[in-house]
């Protein structure tokens, strides 16, 4: 009996101790992998950083970070993950959490950070002038980076644009059996819904979607890029999308695939009433932030003129900053209207497009 | 002076409200071979089994050279009760050769020792030059002493042998009855043969319990 | 007086290291799901209601729908290519009997975006045809959706019963077949008749695994617009902001799913198999004849094409687009940071598995049993939920800790455990203790304890016993359980990207970043390369099968 345990307890001991030391070697590992540190010479003894939450991960997120480090001797850490999902690590670490910012897509979920408590406001002339009030928080506890437009793509061949006006519009009867769009999971659809109850009211919009709903061409399904490709394909006239996803497919790497963008064109709905929707991405700053100074300074940095320009060149996304050099692309769409939209209602009311997508049977 | 003795033992398996064996008490001495008759399901394989403490009695004690092995305070883990068993279907370990087989039971000893000890074994069981093979290149009865040659290796106070002759065939049965009969004797064991057939217990056995 | 007498000798008697340390593990692994059991007991919040008119009823008919199909097909397929490669020669017959396992190291999700993209219009199946001047009914090649969301799961998930049913066949049937076939019953009458109840509890086994996998999914399914439970749990929670019902979707979901599996076990509660002699005899596969074997070696063939090649040479061709823009040297370290993370957890899950395995088959009692359901409970739940679990413990953790760390001078509360791997790896053991445990309880169910009881009775000790005889008999069942484990943590998403720590990037997440942006070309390298790393391991496991004599 002594025998076997402490047989087992010297496996147990060694095994806990294997696991410890690659725990540790593995996360000290990590530190130099994730970009190349440029140590600025007036750099003080401790390493300044910035820690990061981040929902969005693009690659031109990561190119913008390392020009952030090698111009400041700042390094960026970060841990991506869903929205939500980093909400929740947020709250539960409370004072303890090392991040510093939280970066994601879409105002709602924005909202929702601030409601959960874990943003602070940041205070930052330079962002005030560069970053237009409507793309910011009203208490700055989150600030725009850049904004996607969503809209209504369309067959050159069977559509003529003047058929278009609204998102209204496609539930009628016109586009029977014509409309594409992804399912109601889609943060960018239950967005726009949200949106649009605060401009029309729920019960006007709870008649839309069943119009829409209605006028389908199919099942909702795939992603934006395959609405598009369906409508290449014949399977419907109309569909919304995102413009980023439009852009990509233009560059994609396959020839097939943008050959079918090139049969579809884009359409910025609500010109002549409140304006086409926007997605929005944003930084917050956390409210237990221990490195609270470079945060504002990485949020300046990404709102300032060159990030900016990066974020429309290499992403298709429309720049918050006015200033901003915007690729050839985004010239030919001109510009457009936007909805102005209050940011915390587009958080309240994204419960209430959910609803109100499941009782219209939106997939 | 008795080398096995069970007190009052009672037995049910989980979930079962019936007991399989009910205040059973006797005693086996030294060197007696004794035999268990009785019918399937009378509870003759799980005497054998509780004796050598793969099973727990719900009542009762029983002692073993002298030792309490199980009682209501006390288990002794079979690896420490000194009892040797022989399976209905022997349980020989396929992945280890004859002599592995032998001389597994013989951890404690120093490797001079275990060897001679597993040429005696061979040599009582009459398998030498087999120590090389592997269980599946015997033959039944060959297995059968394999299996009573491991048992018998660590020389247990009692050895336990449960249907010993179920897997042979008539004509094999009646030599090997015989054989083992001498074994038993040549190595002065104390033995427990449970079986069905009133002709073994004739053969070999001193004396006979019946279980019902 | 008496009783308590006896229950103190049942303790004495029960109380080893193993019993110990098998506490111990199911601490580790059941502690992170206590969160998610505790849900069910908070008042429900107004959603609640919502959540239980609107999309409970539909989306747990889907659930069982997509289960019931994809059980249907695996099993099915996975049987029939089983018994086809144990009993019967044919040509390329040792190429497909492990090539057949390689489905296992293509991600779901991966090979969902990869059929859906070559089965669209931009696809490589309608370019073709429309370049001969056909042009198809895009409807035809409707893969979003229930019916693809089933060839998907079917195709990456089949090898889990395949695997389990042909060991089973190969090594335990021989006996029982040729007897069957002595008695004068044709091919067809032996296989349902015989072989097919026989592997029950090893179908029961993978199946089971597959099951899991499919409740717990979100990428396929979200991509696909099949609504299940899954679904609902993420709609309530991103959608609905609302954390709270969703972990009390998914408590109900976990409950549920270890409840179908206790009531399948009670079902066979008196059919053990574990096989009467010693003499294991394999099955000696017969030559087919003719036409019949190129039959089966087409049949074994297209399976393999559909659920490995065609997938793998799709990506090949388009990572070969992308692979200047997307390669960088520090791919390298992504691999051996994904390897060593996975190899370690899966270390770890093995140690367990056999642990509460064998406690579970030497003393079954309802005691163990409930531990032995429990510990696999962690893989049927979404992922991101027993993350939360995970996170919810480590943070616990960390405070509890506070004033060690302030005594080492780390600060005030700092995050030490969970801003490290060590949360990983505990999440991983919790999520993947169940493939490798039903890969080690399948091992043991099929030696039985009869070897172990010959050894308790030769002096030998429970873990003697376990090193020198139980350990070289399941050698197999381990070695596939590292396996299916190790190419399960290469693959998995959820937990690690929400319990990373900084900057730490694995294959999957980098394949993930790409593929959740409908950047399936630029997800074709790091997918490529997870699938590489999972076939070396299932080749690995194949030649290490060879050597100990299968």
């Amino acid at each position: 009996m002594m025998n076997n345990r402490s047989l087992l307890s010297g496996l147990a001991a060694a095994l806990l101790s294997v696991s410890l030391l690659v725990g540790c070697s593995g996360g000290s590992k990590a530190v130099p992998a994730a970009t190349t540190p440029a140590p600025a010479p007036t750099q003080p003894a401790k390493e300044q950083v910035v820690n990061l939450y981040s929902a969005r991960n693009y690659p031109v997120d990561t190119v913008l970070y390392e020009e952030f480090t090698k111009q400041t001797g700042i390094k960026v850490n970060v841990v991506q993950g869903k929205a939500e999902e980093l909400i929740e690590r947020l709250k539960r670490e409370g004072e303890s959490t090392p991040a510093d910012l939280f970066v994601t897509v879409d105002g709602g979920v924005l909202n929702n950070a601030k409601e959960s408590g874990v943003l602070q406001a940041m205070t930052s002339a330079t962002i005030e002038q560069t970053v237009p009030k409507a793309l910011r928080d009203k208490d700055n506890q989150w600030v725009g980076l850049s904004t996607r437009a969503r809209v209504i793509a369309y067959s050159k061949e069977r559509v003529k644009p003047d058929q278009l006006s609204t998102y209204e519009d496609l539930a009628s009867a016109q586009w029977k059996g014509k409309v594409l769009v992804r399912s109601s999971t889609s943060l960018y659809n239950q967005s726009l819904v949200a949106a649009l109850i605060d401009t029309n009211g729920e019960q006007a919009v709870q008649t839309w979607a069943q119009g829409v709903v209605a006028n389908m061409a199919r099942k909702p399904e795939g992603g934006d890029r395959d609405q598009v490709k369906a409508i290449a394909a014949g399977v419907g006239d109309v569909a919304i999308i995102n413009t980023y996803y439009y852009g990509q497919m233009l560059i994609s790497k396959d020839a097939e695939e943008v050959k079918a963008a090139e049969k579809v064109a884009l359409f910025f709905p609500n010109q002549k009433t409140n304006g086409t929707h926007i997605n929005i991405s944003g930084a917050g700053l956390t409210k237990h932030s221990k490195n609270k100074e470079n945060a504002i300074k990485l949020v300046e940095f990404l709102t300032g003129e060159a990030a900016q320009a990066k974020f429309a060149a290499e992403n298709f996304e429309f720049p918050v900053n006015t200033k901003a050099q915007k690729p050839e692309l985004l010239k030919t769409w001109g510009e457009f209207k936007t909805q102005q939209i209050d940011w915390v209602k587009l958080g309240t009311n994204n419960k209430k497009a959910l609803e109100l997508l499941t009782k219209a049977a939106w997939q | 002076m008795s080398v096995v003795d069970v007190k009052n033992v009672s037995f049910a398996y989980a979930g079962n409200r019936v007991p399989v064996i009910q205040s059973l008490s006797f005693s086996v001495d030294e060197r007696a071979i004794v035999g268990i008759l009785g019918a399937s399901g009378s509870g003759k394989s799980t005497l054998l089994r509780i004796i050598a403490g793969l099973e727990t009695p719900c009542e009762g004690s029983i002692t073993i050279a002298g030792r309490t092995v199980v009682d209501a305070r006390t288990f002794v883990q079979p690896e420490n009760r000194g009892v040797g068993m022989v399976f209905q279907d022997y349980g020989l370990f396929p992945h280890l050769t004859v002599a592995q087989n032998i001389t597994f039971g013989l951890h404690r000893l120093p490797r001079e020792q275990r060897q001679k000890r597993l040429a005696a074994m061979a040599e009582l069981v009459q398998l030498e030059g087999y120590e090389g093979r592997f269980p599946h290149e015997l033959s039944g009865g060959q297995q059968q002493r394999v299996a009573l040659a491991r048992a018998l290796a660590p020389q247990p106070s009692i050895l336990l042998m449960d249907e010993p002759f179920s897997n042979l065939d008539a004509a094999l049965k009646q030599s090997i009855r015989q054989e083992l009969s001498d074994i038993l004797r040549r190595a002065k064991m104390t033995c427990l043969l449970v079986t069905h057939d009133e002709q073994d217990v004739e053969a070999i056995c001193d004396r006979t319990l019946r279980l019902s | 007086m008496a009783e308590r007498a006896k229950l103190i000798r049942a303790l004495k008697k029960h109380t080893n290291s193993w019993l110990i340390l098998g506490l111990l593990g199911a601490a580790v692994i059941l502690l992170p799901l206590v969160p998610i059991i505790l849900g069910l007991f908070k008042a429900p919040n107004e959603n609640w209601q919502h959540i239980t008119q609107y999309l409970l009823a539909g989306y747990l008919l889907n659930s069982l729908q997509l289960v019931a199909l994809t059980g249907f097909f695996t099993v099915t397929l996975g049987v029939c290519l089983a018994w086809l490669i144990a009993a019967y020669d044919f040509p390329l017959r040792r190429f497909f009997r492990w090539a057949l396992l390689l489905p296992l190291a293509v991600p779901p999700y991966i090979a969902a975006y990869t059929y859906s993209t070559m089965f669209s219009y931009t696809g490589i199946v309608q370019k073709t045809l429309r370049s001969f001047d056909v042009t198809p009914n895009p409807k035809w090649f409707g893969v979003l959706s229930m019916r693809g969301a089933v060839f998907i799961f079917t195709l990456c998930l089949f090898p889990y019963v395949y695997m389990i049913a042909r060991s089973f066949f190969e090594r335990q049937s021989g006996s029982y077949i040729e007897n069957a076939m002595l008695l004068g019953r044709g091919p067809a009458a032996v296989f349902f008749r015989v072989a097919l109840p026989l592997a029950r509890p090893a179908i029961a086994g993978g199946v089971a695994l597959v099951v899991f996998e499919v409740l717990g999914d979100y990428g396929v399914t979200s991509y696909y617009g099949v609504h299940t439970i899954s679904t609902a749990i993420f709609q309530t929670w991103f959608g609905m902001y609302d954390v709270d019902s969703a972990i009390r979707l998914a408590a109900y979901l976990m409950i549920g799913t270890v409840g179908l599996f206790l009531v399948e076990r009670w079902v066979r509660r008196n059919r053990r198999f574990s096989s009467s002699t010693s003499k294991m005899r394999p099955l000696a596969p017969r030559r087919l004849k003719g036409g019949w074997s190129w039959a089966a070696g087409l049949f074994c063939g297209s399976v393999f094409a559909w659920s490995f090649l065609f997938p793998v040479v799709q990506l090949g061709v388009w990572a070969s687009w992308t692979f200047e823009s997307v390669f960088t040297p520090a791919f390298g370290e992504l691999i051996i940071r994904t390897v060593s993370l996975a190899l370690l957890a899966t270390v770890i899950i093995m140690f367990f598995a056999v642990i509460v395995a064998n406690l579970h088959r030497t003393n079954a009692n309802p005691f163990t049993s409930a531990l032995s359901r429990w510990v696999t409970a962690g893989y049927s739940v979404p992922g991101a939920i027993v993350a939360i679990g995970v996170l919810a413990c480590f943070i616990g953790l960390d405070r509890v800790l506070a004033p060690f760390y302030a005594v080492l001078g780390l600060g005030k509360a700092p995050l030490v455990l969970s801003m490290s791997l060590v949360m990983l790896v505990v999440a991983y053991v919790v999520r993947f203790m169940a493939t490798g445990f039903n890969a080690v309880e399948a091992g043991f169910e099929r030696v039985g304890t009869k070897f172990t009881e010959v050894s308790r009775t030769l002096g030998f000790g429970m873990t003697r016993t376990f090193l020198r005889v139980d350990l070289p008999l399941i050698k197999g069942a381990i070695f596939s359980g590292i396996v299916l484990t190790f190419v399960e943590i290469v693959k998995e998403l959820p937990l690690a990207m929400l319990l990373r720590p900084f900057n730490f990037e694995t294959l999957a997440t980098k394949a993930y970043q790409y593929a959740n942006d409908e950047k399936i070309f630029e997800a074709a390298v790091p997918s490529l390369l997870i699938i590489g790393v999972s076939m070396i391991a299932v080749y690995v496991l194949n030649q290490v099968g060879k050597e100990a004599g299968e």
